[in-house]
């Protein structure tokens, strides 16, 4: 008891100076309050940001007030734990507690407690603040056992490992300051580092540990979860007992410090076994992984079938399955032993073939079945499977490399886990992905395409689930009397899925397909919201899928479209070849629970913000209006290509911004899951086509502005040094892989789309695939019927796909227009040159805007077509207008222009009058140089002329500490309002450049960095100096903003300083001043002494007079 | 005996010798340890208080063991340490509370009780709300001697105890510890002021450059001096001669001339007269001729 009495005894009195600190009640008034704020704002106020993530998930009302604290806390308690083993040093009465009879480990413990339970009460406080303001939220469920989980998981760990690591270091170190210095230089090693590493290992606050948890099935990675905050829970107690241990003041009795020692050995020993064994598991999961795809990699080439029909009955039990598959397969090669896949978890019990067993084998996922005789090509052999078990997840995404696996699932704070399967007792969800029944062939083999080979099958399933569940699988579910429920979909489909919960349906038919909502029973909170709309809906629906056949030209094949509600942590990824997700199946879209992830999915918050922001345009809608933009806009996520964006930063000022694709965009249902392209040398051709038709735009707009360089023009770069395949291999660029794949096919179709014209020769390529509607299409014959159509050969086209592509460079010459005008009628003619300057040979696209465009449907072909340019090739393009063209942009598509689409308006119009009106087309004229006698121009790309300072000397940290940049490609993005330290290459249309438009830009400073041109002077006498001036958004948007490039011209030894006041100056060439210089080198100086963020260098002109 | 200490030696990590071979038999009662600055009381005080350990020697409080019974020890001690002056953040009231908890007060009626009382016993019950940093000198140390009162210990140790306080403190201090004295208690009572050992104790030992030269009654101590003190009629110049040849005590100008006390075996050249010494004398005398430790330099 005295023990207990002591530590409470010293607890009390520790926590009574911790309160009383000024440090601490500013941190807690603080915490109070920003948490406070941050939960008002968040569920209660009317204009805050409102977040349903919090909402949905009431679970995470705790989580990121605990997150938060967490944080906040874990920093805090480093100051004010050490401080006790100071404080005790430094207070002459300490000792007078020393000579009490109390042990050591009794004022040790009851010292941290003492810390430790004020910093809880925190938490307390903390939790039942979110507590009201979860109480308080209309609508918002209360997730009780959440405030104990996060709790024990965030809190408890974090102080009892970040207060005994303090007060041991402090003990060791014997320095405050230092403790302080090491442990601030630990968090935030841990924060910003190393934070992902090891899934999450050096993780002590579970910032970014998954802990998201869900609604439907809770935690999905219990035991990583318990082992990681056992590493940091125990490394605590480790360093606590530790602490005892070395403490010093004499021990009660000469042994009693040793059993700590011991124990604290004890304590290190599981935190080490429980770090062993989380790393040991990631590093498993790896090894696993190798381990299947080389076993694919053996199994890839042997015997194969087709299934035609499949025939599956499944039983749902708690935690596992068993299931019979009964299939009839059609040989494509002679053989006796055919080869299946089925995930390695489950067991196969029994294969059967008209009542006799059949002999097979299991090499972990692989199932070899002996038929016993050979089977011939063409023939059929209808045989069952039985088999059952859990599902072995990682055994899914094989082709997905470790670290995009492993890379954070991130919503605001939100950590969510990424799993790809769900097996409990409540809930299971099968893709294709985890082949829960057996398949042909392998799956994804990093050797060769062959295992991509998928086929249409008929299927049949018959799902017995646990009682009070609901299964759901393609095709309509049919429920029987045992309680079974059978799915028979009316098409064959390439893959089947299963998810099996507590559904509930809510439909409406329209066109005679059935529109469904399966939501998780009690997860209704849209019907009372959309209620007085609901007459509308059919026709909203309709016109979303009216919109998407129109854009994509593909029509919806389904009689069912079900959006089916799973677990948030349910994740998918882009692949290689086809851009469809998991979470797109054959006329279903699994969708977060709750669509939590989506704000937009706040629906009641959602109209009322639109009736807002209307108001505060100053136009009254009404409260039907509202509903219906809300649900739009829920309609818009199945929609768009693109999903988020992400933002990262390669150092100050430089910036990229990425698209990643929309999981749950619906053109898969159009296109994938109903043509099948298919070629053993290409397993990227179904992507390709793909690609084609979706008319992928780029990210030419103000993601270019951004990065510097589109990703297009990336992929350019790219194929100009590798070939296809490589590039395909190459896990570094999995994230241009598609603008590589596009670029590829629009080469490849631009000869057929010249000679028949793009549109139709689109328009054969619909034809063809509608034919093959749910059929398998081999993309070489598909590419020969398209050259038939269209006179040309495709197919040997496909030949330089294997070698790195030579890139063409091009100069435009400005659009001229000429307004011709003969009684009373006037056309208007374009004239514009381009020249292919290379030695290669190439294709541009033109786009004439302004003409030519009478409806969506009635485009003259003549404002977007291809022109091929053959090597050292030039034409003048003719066109007559009945309106006057605004503006022409050039896509140089694969090329070395950088950018690689310039837009360029059409300047003074002429205006003449004549009878004879010009003749249309593309007329090869000589190559005349652009250059113009007597000028000198040297741009930034001159490697000798152009001459940058040396960038100045930052210190050891902040360069250990700037990450380590994608040195790839030579120009990045440049931020204007936060420009580089250092001259920084980027690109833009608006700097000067004959192929490439670039410049480099610099942060202003105090002159110290400078870029010099040193032009050659051909004959002494007056010049006239011009300087390229483009104008950034700090020019364009501030209107404020003033400032001059400050220059010195230099020649011998005479120097004179010149100005451009970059508010005054023009874009483009801008006179710098009339210079005398003799027949030798000038050199012009701009120094980044400048009033305005940033400095461009670009390029430099010499006019003689 | 209440505490028997036997050949403790105490050297520090830098060599220094803080104590050599030691041997003290402390009886019940108070127990004063006189010695000059760095005579190694203090060392001794933290040694008996289990604040640090002995290098070797054997020590035996109450019949236990100091160096394998610390927690029994501590549990009978109380202790008031030289320097007693910062405080954590605590009322004066907390501070004695905290120490009574952790001398085994469990009970918190009966401690709270306790703690009032020994707040009106030594003077602070007035003052128990305010913070221990914000007391005065005097106050402070009254508050270490409730701290190490509170929990009745058989065995009270206190270190220098009287140093910067006023004179009316000191004799409150020194008639407080008197008075537990008589409670069957052993105090030690460290100090390098005479004064304070003359007046309580009956059993003293006067230690110097970590050795005890001498043990016994503050009574014998001063027989030892008996006859050795003089005092001399001096002029002006002669003041000079005398400081430099004896131990001087005190001089009180007198008339014309000064009347100088020193201690000295006999006076030569001077008008002499023998004096009854005290233990400030017999101390002086003692470090002068028996340790011969006098310079006038």
């Amino acid at each position: 008891m005295s023990f207990i009495n002591n530590i409470q005894s010293v607890a009390k009195y520790e926590s009574k100076i911790l309160i009383r600190s000024w440090f601490f009640k500013v941190f807690m008034v603080l915490a109070i309050l920003i948490l406070g704020f941050f939960d008002f704002g968040m569920l209660v106020a009317d204009d805050g940001g409102g977040m349903w993530m919090l909402k949905a998930l009431p679970s995470n009302l705790p989580y990121v007030n605990l997150l938060l604290l967490n944080t906040g806390q874990a920093v805090i308690c480093i100051f004010l734990a050490s401080e006790f083993l100071k404080r005790d040093k430094k207070l002459d009465t300490s000792e007078v507690f020393y000579v009490r009879p109390l042990s050591n480990a009794e004022y040790v413990i009851g010292k941290i407690w003492g810390n430790l339970r004020v910093f809880l009460i925190l938490n307390l406080i903390v939790m039942g603040m979110a507590l009201i303001f979860n109480l308080i939220t209309s609508g918002m469920a209360v997730d009780w056992g959440a405030y104990l989980l996060y709790f024990f998981l965030i809190s408890i760990p974090t102080l009892v490992f970040i207060i005994g690591l303090s007060i041991f270091l402090m003990l060791v170190l014997k320095n405050q300051a230092l403790t302080f210095i090491i442990l601030l230089g630990y968090i935030g090693l841990t924060l910003f580092y190393i934070s992902d590493k090891f899934y999450y290992l050096f993780d002590y606050m579970a910032y970014s540990l998954p802990l998201v948890k869900s609604g439907i099935v809770g935690f999905t990675n219990w035991e990583t979860v318990l082992n990681h905050r056992a590493i940091y829970f125990f490394a605590g107690l480790a360093f606590i007992f530790f602490t005892i241990f070395l403490f010093r003041r004499l021990p009660n009795s000469s042994r009693s410090n040793y059993p700590w020692l011991f124990l604290s050995f004890c304590m290190l020993l599981i935190s080490g076994a429980a770090g062993y064994k989380h790393v040991h598991s990631i590093l498993g999961q790896g090894e696993m992984r190798t381990l299947y795809t080389e076993v694919n990699n053996k199994y890839v080439h042997t015997p194969k079938m087709i299934i035609e029909q499949y025939d599956i009955s499944l039983e749902q039990q708690p935690e596992t399955f068993v299931s019979e598959v009964t299939m009839k397969g059609l040989a494509l090669e002679p053989a006796a032993v055919f080869t299946f896949c089925l995930n390695p978890g489950l067991q196969v019990q029994e294969i059967k073939r008209g009542g006799n067993s059949l002999d097979f084998k299991r090499d972990n996922q692989i199932l070899l079945v002996d038929f016993g005789q050979e089977i011939i090509p063409g023939d059929t052999v209808t045989f069952s499977v039985k088999y059952g078990g859990k599902i072995d997840s990682k055994f899914c995404y094989l082709d997905i490399p470790a670290e995009v696996l492993q890379k954070e699932y991130k919503n605001f704070l939100f950590n969510i886990d990424k799993q790809y399967v769900f097996q409990t007792d409540n809930y299971l969800l099968f893709t294709p992905e985890t082949y829960w029944y057996p398949r042909p062939g392998t799956s994804y083999s990093n050797m060769s395409p062959d295992w991509q080979q998928t086929y249409f099958s008929k299927f049949g399933l018959q799902v017995k689930p646990l009682p009070g569940l609901t299964p759901l699988s393609q095709g309509e579910g049919v429920k029987e009397e045992d309680g079974s429920y059978s799915f028979t979909p009316e098409y064959p489909v390439q893959a089947i899925s299963l998810i099996v919960g507590k559904y509930k349906q809510q439909s409406l038919e329209s066109d005679s397909t059935v529109y469904s909502i399966w939501h998780i029973e009690g997860n209704d909170y849209y019907t009372a919201t959309f209620d007085s709309i609901l007459d509308t809906i059919p026709s909203f629906v309709r016109n979303m899928r009216e919109n998407l056949e129109r854009t994509y030209r593909l029509s919806y094949p389904f009689n069912r479209f079900s959006v089916i509600e799973v677990p948030v942590q349910f994740s998918t990824y882009t692949r290689a070849w086809s851009q469809a997700q998991e979470a797109v199946q054959p006329e279903m879209v699994l969708f977060p629970e709750k669509g939590c992830v989506f704000g937009q999915l706040d629906v009641d918050r959602a109209w009322r913000n639109q009736i807002k922001w209307s108001k505060r345009g100053g136009r009254e809608i009404t409260e039907e209006e509202a509903k219906i933009r809300a649900l739009n806009n829920f309609f818009w996520i199945f929609q768009r290509p693109e999903g988020n964006y992400n933002f990262s930063s390669a150092g100050r000022g430089n910036y990229n911004i990425s698209s990643q694709a929309n999981p749950y965009f619906l053109f898969p249902q159009l296109y994938n899951y109903r043509y099948n392209i298919f070629s053993p040398d290409w397993p990227v051709a179904n992507a390709a086509i793909e690609l084609y038709l979706q008319k992928k735009s780029d990210n030419y707009g103000w993601e270019r502005d951004i990065n510097g360089i589109s990703n297009n023009e990336k992929a350019s770069l790219l194929m100009e040094k590798q070939g296809f395949k490589e590039l395909l291999a190459n896990v570094e660029y999995r994230n241009l892989l598609e603008n590589i794949v596009s670029l590829k096919v629009y080469r490849l179709f631009a000869d057929p789309e010249i000679s028949i014209g793009v549109n139709a020769f689109r328009d054969s390529v619909y034809a063809l695939l509608e034919k093959n509607t749910f059929r398998n299409i081999q993309f070489e014959s598909l590419l020969d019927t398209l050259g038939n159509i269209s006179h040309t050969d495709i197919r040997s086209g496909l030949s330089e796909w294997s070698y790195p592509t030579p890139l063409p460079y091009y100069t435009l010459g400005r659009p001229e227009v000429t307004r011709i005008t003969n009684r009373g009628q006037e056309v208007f003619v374009l004239r514009m040159q381009v020249s292919n300057n290379s030695d290669h040979d190439g294709i541009v696209h033109i786009d004439i805007q302004g003409v030519g465009r009478r409806d969506q449907n009635n485009i003259d072909p003549r404002t977007s077509r291809k022109i091929p340019l053959a090597a050292h090739q030039t034409k003048e393009l003719v066109s007559v207008w009945e309106e006057a063209p605004r503006d022409v942009t050039v896509n140089t598509l694969i090329s070395g222009n950088l950018p690689s689409v310039i837009n360029q308006p059409v300047g003074n119009i002429k205006q003449e009058r004549r009878q004879n009106i010009d003749t249309e087309g593309d007329f090869i004229v000589s190559t005349s140089s652009q250059d113009i006698e007597g000028e000198i121009i040297v741009d930034n790309e001159d490697t000798t002329l152009f001459v940058l300072s040396e960038p100045d000397v930052v210190g050891m940290l902040p360069k250990w500490l700037d990450k380590v940049e994608d040195t790839s490609f030579k120009y990045s993005g440049v931020s204007d309002w936060r420009p580089p330290l250092q001259w920084t290459a980027t690109t833009n249309a608006n700097y000067y450049g004959k192929y490439i438009r670039s410049a480099y830009v610099i942060k202003s400073g105090n002159g110290s960095q400078t870029a010099t041109w040193k032009i050659p002077v051909p004959a002494e006498g007056q010049y006239d100096v011009y300087y390229y001036v483009s104008k950034n958004n700090e020019m364009r948007y501030n209107d404020r903003a003033q400032g001059e490039y400050r220059f010195k011209v230099k020649q011998g030894e005479e120097t004179e300083d010149a100005y451009i006041d970059l508010r005054k100056a023009n874009e483009g060439w801008e006179q710098l001043g009339v210079y005398y210089f003799v027949a030798d080198t000038a050199f012009i100086v701009l120094t980044n002494e400048c009033k305005l963020r940033s400095v461009t260098a670009d390029a430099v002109k010499l006019v003689k007079r | 005996m209440s505490i028997s200490i036997k050949n403790l030696n105490k050297v520090y990590p830098n060599g220094n010798h803080a104590l050599k071979d030691v041997n003290l038999e402390i009886p019940t009662g108070m127990f004063g340890l006189l010695g000059p600055n760095g005579a190694g009381k203090s060392t001794l005080m933290r040694i008996l208080v289990a604040l640090m350990e002995p290098t070797s020697g054997q020590v035996d409080i109450c019949g236990y063991d100091l160096l394998k019974q610390r927690k029994e020890i501590r549990s009978i001690l109380g202790y008031l340490p030289q320097d007693f002056r910062f405080f954590a953040k605590y009322k004066t009231h907390e501070f004695l509370d905290y120490a009574a908890r952790l001398s085994g007060m469990t009970n918190n009626r009966q401690r709270k009780q306790a703690v009032d009382a020994m707040l009106e016993n030594v003077g602070l019950f007035d003052v128990r709300e305010r913070y221990a940093n914000k007391l005065s000198g005097g106050m402070k140390r009254r508050l270490g001697i409730a701290q190490a009162l509170i929990h009745h210990p058989k065995v009270i140790i206190v270190d220098e105890p009287t140093t910067g306080l006023d004179p009316e403190e000191r004799i409150r201090f020194r008639n407080l510890l008197s008075e537990v004295s008589e409670n069957d208690v052993t105090i030690i009572l460290s100090t390098h002021i005479v004064g304070d050992i003359s007046s309580t104790c009956n059993c003293m030992a006067l230690m110097n450059k970590g050795e005890v030269s001498f043990y016994g009654s503050p009574q014998d101590m001063m027989k030892q001096a008996e006859g050795k003190v003089w005092r001399i009629k001096v002029t002006s110049d002669e003041l000079h001669e005398v400081d430099k040849k004896y131990p001087v005590i005190s001089t009180i100008p007198s008339g014309s001339g000064w009347e100088v006390q020193v201690v000295a075996d006999e006076i030569e050249g001077y008008e002499a007269e023998s004096y009854p010494p005290n233990l400030e004398h017999a101390y002086v005398y003692y470090m002068e001729n028996k340790l011969n430790l006098w310079t006038n330099d």
